[in-house]
């Protein structure tokens, strides 16, 4: 039987009106992105890029899907088909209801951003660049895998308590927000650059050594990393690099930091926990840096929450922080 | 010792500039036939850049106006020296050896600014990258970029020792990471976008600086030394590539 080939353009109408017929090969790319009548499309369907991102209806991918990119951002997706055939790119961003990669799914880059129901990864998959921000339930890898990737994104997989041992070189790797992973394992080579902000590790494995290191995309240093006790007030202002010096900011941490600047006190009142001020300090090409500091009603504890710098008196920052954008509205009632 | 090309997957070509009288441009750019290059005297690619000698007055004269400022050179210099030794970390775990010219050159602002650009080409300070079409062994070093990234040059290198320079139109050691940037651009794209165009770092630096020294000594009507001469001489100068 002849496979039927037709132009984009044709091919849209055919498959929007659910009449395509099986093994359909598309000339070109398709983009349905959006379409809310999308349902279901034909078995061997054979297309260059296809896009399929916000189809509400969309649950599944047919089999014999052959396409060079697939992007099904935000579709409620569950799972993919054994034969899914992409060669370069997958983009299921956002798929929150997918549990499902098949075993040995190969494709050169593999986004999987915010799949919040994926607890595994398949076992002997393929893929040089691999994007698994935000999969929040992915506690390990499988047991098999690539030696070698382009990107591991592994930013907020706040479970995940460990990277894979036939992982040996990596590109960029983002393991930054992984709250869980107190190590790194020696023998890990990473090429370009390492992102390790809001995780807890402590050192660096010797084969990591020396290694391009990020904070939250900013380059820094190990210094600044595993000894922010010897960061000073002084370098944060002498800082003429306004992202980098946001690192430093959080690093040397706020209190100390508006402890040795004298910050200048913009408002003052009371709440439940005693007496609670809004604080100042001016920095240099920059916002200034203004904080809330309330003590806790429960504990007692201080604590210092930066704020917008258009606050200027402690109830609008408290409002903000609570999520309220006019004042008039945070009336708590208890504050625990 | 006569240097080769390694087997990689891309094809050969030089892209550069017209120069006065000589070699005729389409555009900003034209990509010029490889094999096409006068020779370049191996013996004198020491790693030292011993060739590297200062600009002639009026040429130093004409480049300042492009030249960071100090003020500017003290902002990145921080930057500029933790990426230098961020990447000479990295180099020595993956086994591969950064040319003696590159760390000569990129550690020496006055060495750098010895090479004038005639369509303002700079010198960066980048990491390590799977080199796309050989991602098993090879890995790419971007250090210098046209003003509006007509090309972009890159370094290769792999663990057993090959090296060369590779001209291309994308930023290669993003092609994986960043496609997004180069409009979803696939690894097969990226190649076609590639050219080998010298078979070392210091070659490649030596052509550059003797083709953009020539673009202004013979704009400017300078007497030529004998290297300028030797190089002018070598083969007739008639552009037959691919307009940039």
């Amino acid at each position: 039987m002849e496979t039927p080939t037709l132009e984009a353009i044709e091919a849209r109408k055919l498959l929007l009106s659910g009449q395509a017929p099986a093994h359909l090969r598309v000339n070109g790319d398709l983009d349905l992105s959006h379409e809310v009548s999308l349902t279901v499309l034909p078995e061997g369907l054979n297309v260059g890029r296809l896009v399929l991102d916000h189809c509400p209806a969309l649950k599944a991918l047919p089999a014999g899907l052959h396409c060079i990119s697939l992007s099904a951002c935000g579709t409620p997706l569950t799972e993919l088909p054994d034969d899914l055939h992409v060669t370069s790119r997958l983009d299921l961003s956002d798929c929150k209801l997918l549990t499902h990669v098949p075993k040995g799914f190969a494709v050169d880059t593999l986004i999987l951003r915010g799949c919040t129901a994926l607890e595994e990864l398949p076992e002997q998959m393929h893929v040089f660049v691999l994007d698994m921000s935000g999969c929040i339930n992915v506690q390990r890898f499988p047991t098999s895998g690539p030696e070698q990737m382009a990107r591991l994104n592994a930013q907020g997989c706040t479970r995940l308590t460990a990277l894979p041992s036939w992982l040996k070189r990596v590109g960029q790797l983002d393991v930054s927000g992984c709250a869980r992973l107190h190590e790194l394992p020696e023998g890990l080579h990473v090429v370009t650059w390492l992102d390790l902000a809001h995780t807890p590790l402590r050192q660096l494995p010797a084969s990591l050594q020396g290694v391009s290191l990020r904070w939250r995309g900013v380059a820094v240093n190990e210094r600044i990393v595993f000894h922010p006790e010897t960061i000073t007030t002084q370098q944060v202002l002498e800082e003429r690099n306004v992202e980098r010096r946001r690192v430093l900011l959080e690093r040397l941490g706020y209190e100390r930091f508006l402890a040795e600047t004298q910050a200048r006190v913009l408002h003052r009142d009371r709440d439940a926990g005693g007496e609670r001020r809004l604080l100042y300090v001016p920095l240099q090409n920059d916002e200034p840096l203004v904080c809330l500091e309330v003590r806790c009603p429960s504990t007692g504890r201080r604590y210092l929450i930066r704020v917008p710098p258009t606050m200027r008196q402690c109830h609008q920052a408290a409002a903000w922080i609570a999520g309220f954008d006019n004042p008039e509205h945070y009336r708590p009632l208890v504050e625990t | 010792m006569k240097q080769t090309l390694p087997s990689l997957p891309f094809q050969t070509g030089w892209y550069s500039f017209g120069l006065p009288g000589y070699r005729s441009c389409r555009g900003t750019y034209e990509r010029y036939p490889y094999e096409s290059l006068p020779p370049i005297a191996q013996e004198q690619l020491t790693g030292q850049l011993q060739w590297l000698v200062p600009l002639n007055a009026r040429i130093d004269e004409a480049m300042q106006p492009y030249r960071l400022t100090d003020e500017q050179e003290a902002a990145q210099i921080t930057e500029w020296e933790d990426g230098l030794k961020s990447l000479v970390a990295s180099a020595k775990h993956l086994g591969l050896s950064l040319p003696e010219a590159y760390l000569r050159l990129m550690s020496s602002v006055e060495l750098r600014n010895r090479i004038p650009s005639c369509t303002d080409c700079s010198f960066t300070i980048s990491q390590l990258a799977f080199c796309p079409g050989d991602r098993e062994k090879g890995y790419v070093l971007r250090f210098l970029h046209d003003q509006q990234d007509c090309v972009i040059w890159h370094l290769y290198l792999s663990a057993s020792g090959e090296q060369c320079v590779l001209a291309s139109h994308v930023y290669l050691d993003q092609v994986y990471t960043n496609p997004e940037a180069f409009g979803l651009l696939t690894e097969d794209e990226a190649i076609k976008h590639t050219w080998m165009c010298a078979p070392s770092f210091e070659a490649f630096l030596y052509r550059f600086w003797m083709e953009n020294v020539l673009f202004f000594a013979l704009i400017q009507k300078e007497p030529l030394t004998e290297e300028q001469k030797q190089y002018l001489s070598t083969r007739s100068f008639g552009g037959s590539g691919n307009q940039r």
